[in-house]
Parts: C-alpha cells; structure tokens; sequence
C-alpha cells in the first residue's frame, strides 16, 4: 500500500477519495508557510508520494533532487518516492482525480524518483529535467 | 467550451453565468475581502502566487479547481475546507488579476489546453 502526500494546491477532499479506494493519503501536516522543498523531503523521507498541481515548481526541485548528487558525487542520496502532478485544466474532480492517482498506482510503472504529468494523448507521462 | 485553461477567462460562457453573478452579488466589498485574506507567498514573491492568508492555499489553484466545482464558491470552500469568504476573496482578486492567475496556472499544465 502507498501513501499519498497532498501539498496545500489539492483539495483536502482528494484524500477522502482515496481513502475511499483503499489508499492511504495524508494532507500536509506542515505550517502553511512552509515551502516547497520542505514538502518534498518530507515526503521522501518518510515514502510517501506527494501530489500537487503546482507542475512549475516542483520540476525545478525534481530536477535538483536528481542531478545534485550526481554532479556532487554525494552517495546514498535517498530516491523520493514520486511527485505526481494531476491537471487543472481538465476539470477533473476529486474523485476523477483519485481514480488516476490509483491507476498509476495500479499500474506498476515506476513511481520513484519520478515526476509524472498528465499528457490528453498519452495519460500519465514521465517527465524529464530537458 | 468545456474543457481548457480558457475556461477560467470565459466561465460566463462557459454556462455559469447564473452561479458567477450570484458570487458577485454576496461581495459586497473585494477590496475589504482581499486585504483580509488575500497575502503574499513568501517563498514565491509576485502577484501571480498569492495565496489565502492563514491556509497557505495559493489563489491560482482555488481557481483552477472552481471548474471542476461547476464554479460554485460554496463547493470550492468545502472542497478545499476553507471559509466562504476566503474562496470569494481569492475569486475577488483573480477577477482583477486575471491574466496572471491564468499565466500561472498555464505554467504548471504538462501541455497547451486542450479538449481531453
């Protein structure tokens, strides 16, 4: 079973649908003002997976998690466990939304240190630091 | 037009119209609203990322989720468990700021609006 991470973009009430799916999905604990990269390691570190709509920043600090280390040679740098970026523009719903994030879920693709985005051609798709 | 980041420029048309001018009638001073609980992101510096003070809920994403509440301010606070007011201060401000709310909501999209 994974654990869904819900930064403060989400509505709280995607984490009730996805408790309804089986799931379990925690809405940040974190202080309102805390910032971005404090979401991410605070998912990462305990594996949850964190879904947000905000696509701009969190590839940035995607790509930092991923070529930091490398470029620094810094070993045993932890894997995050997925940032999942459902759309907004696509009126999805609440429930609409937790039936994606359980179908990638149930898909077996691989979540970790992976950001997926929403494609109208080809659903979830990994995306890449250019 | 049902679906696309357009929708939140032209949500009159895009048959709620009746919901949007019942908001507009319940605020009575946007400038008041605003002020109360309308603030900067401290981490994201800018009028596009201003966010409900107190929750931490940045304005762009209540408006990006007011389609899929059939543009109802009053589902929109549930749905996100804020007060009714908060969500008719950051409709307040995305009504004067409607060009960058919509930038920086097409900023996150994976790709250009379109139909799904």
């Amino acid at each position: 079973m994974v654990t869904f991470y819900l930064d403060r973009k989400l509505a709280v009430r995607v984490a009730d649908a996805l408790h309804r799916r089986g799931h379990q999905a925690v809405r940040t604990p974190l202080a309102p003002a805390s910032p971005d990269y404090a979401h991410l390691l605070f998912a990462a570190l305990r594996g949850w997976i964190l879904v947000t709509h905000n696509g701009r920043d969190f590839k940035l600090l995607h790509g930092a998690w991923q070529t930091w280390p490398v470029a620094l040679n810094v070993g045993g740098w932890p894997r995050h466990a997925g940032i999942v970026v459902p759309p907004q523009h696509l009126r999805w719903t609440e429930e609409r939304t937790a039936d994606e994030l359980d179908a990638l879920v149930a898909s077996g693709r691989r979540l970790a240190d992976t950001l997926y985005e929403w494609r109208a051609s080809a659903g979830w798709t990994p995306w890449m630091p250019p | 037009m049902r679906d696309g980041g357009a929708i939140l420029g032209t949500h009159p048309a895009a048959g709620a119209t009746l919901l949007w001018r019942r908001w507009e009638r319940r605020t009575v001073n946007r400038a008041e609203l605003i002020a109360r609980y309308i603030e900067p992101d401290p981490w994201h510096p800018g009028p596009a990322d201003v966010q409900v003070r107190g929750y931490g809920v940045p304005v762009w994403a209540l408006v990006g989720h007011l389609p899929a509440v059939d543009y109802n301010p009053e589902q929109l606070a549930r749905a996100y468990d804020l007060p009714l007011e908060a969500v008719e201060a950051a409709l307040a401000y995305y009504e004067a700021n409607r060009a960058l709310i919509d930038g920086r909501l097409a900023a996150n999209a994976a790709e250009p609006a379109c139909a799904e």
